[in-house]
């Protein structure tokens, strides 16, 4: 479009005498400021990976793991079962409390059949989740 | 030594081809900054961070496009963020930039002309970025359309159609302005102070 020819005669406006020095300068600042960094950054990651690398340690050889203890167990020839019960029964020490339970009460008193005493026993296969004392 | 070689020496970390870059480009970069900005300080700090850029970013630089395409496209993207910034599209200060604003004019320094040049800053300051960049790299800066959608990385068409819009605008607000102009001219006329 011929015209706005005209707008290339617009002012312009021209960089400052000193820009090229300044510019360099400003490089020569950068460029320190970017090794700085730079080691920051290095010093950082260091410190980091040496922070992971004790965490890593510690969860593998100091604090007790899981994995091992079921291993032994079954070094042992134990189900993973019995081998839970007896990791309880190694952390929480449980005194056994024998009651006697009277069935008595519980006879029906039938007028011609003899006297039954019925047993009610669970039967279900899911584990005994009995009361411990 | 060309444009190419300077650029592949500055990759290298030559600060010399460096120097000789920001030679040829320091007052393109300033002056295309200046027309976008209107703040003389501001496009200075502007192309500044340009060069920085130009020589931090050097191994980014694809030889696919002109080393004038990928300068100006960081520039443009400089700008852009810096007009987000101030979320407002700011006036030109004139005197600001005065002591280096080259007096090559192809008119000559009388009241209408420059009342002309003033009216066109302000069009041009009123549009919009989208349209005030290719605008300014077209008609200010004499480039291609097809180097234009290098720089700001769009499509032809959209920038074909963003210039044309862009003028439109100009027009508009030029011809907006001579009336209002004209309007007072005839008032004074009016009055008999003419």
């Amino acid at each position: 479009m011929e015209e706005f020819d005209f707008m290339k005669n617009i002012e312009r406006a021209k960089a400052p005498d000193d820009f090229e020095g300044r510019v360099l300068e400003e490089l020569s600042k950068r460029k320190v400021k970017n090794v700085r960094t730079r080691q920051i950054r290095l010093s950082f990651a260091g410190a980091f990976s040496a922070i992971a690398v004790i965490i890593v340690i510690t969860s593998l050889f100091i604090l007790p793991h899981e994995e091992t203890a079921k291993f032994s167990a079954l070094e042992k020839g134990l189900s993973s079962e019995e081998s839970m019960i007896e990791k309880e029964r190694g952390r929480k020490p449980f005194i056994p409390i024998i009651e006697e339970v009277n069935y008595s009460g519980e006879i029906r008193n039938l007028s011609h059949e003899a006297q039954t005493i019925y047993i009610l026993e669970q039967v279900s296969e899911s584990t005994d989740a009995s009361i411990k004392y | 030594m060309d444009e190419q070689e300077l650029i592949v020496k500055v990759q290298e970390g030559n600060e010399m081809a460096f120097a000789r870059i920001v030679n040829i480009y320091q007052h393109k970069i300033v002056n295309f900054l200046w027309q976008l900005t209107g703040d003389y300080q501001k496009s200075v700090e502007l192309a500044q961070e340009t060069f920085m850029r130009v020589y931090f970013k050097a191994n980014k630089y694809k030889p696919i496009a002109p080393l004038s395409s990928w300068i100006y496209a960081i520039a443009s993207n400089l700008a852009k963020t810096e007009m987000k910034k101030a979320r407002r599209f700011p006036s030109v200060s004139f005197e600001n930039a005065e002591n280096n604003i080259n007096t090559k004019f192809a008119y000559t320094r009388n009241q209408k002309n420059l009342d002309l040049i003033k009216d066109l800053r302000e069009a041009i300051n009123s549009l919009h970025p989208r349209y005030k960049i290719p605008v300014i790299l077209k008609d200010i800066e004499g480039f291609s359309q097809e180097e234009i959608a290098q720089i700001l990385n769009k499509p032809i068409g959209t920038i074909k159609a963003r210039i044309s819009r862009g003028r439109n605008y100009l027009k508009k607000g030029l011809e907006e302005k001579s009336d209002k102009i004209n309007i007072f001219k005839n008032g004074e006329k009016a009055n008999g102070r003419i």
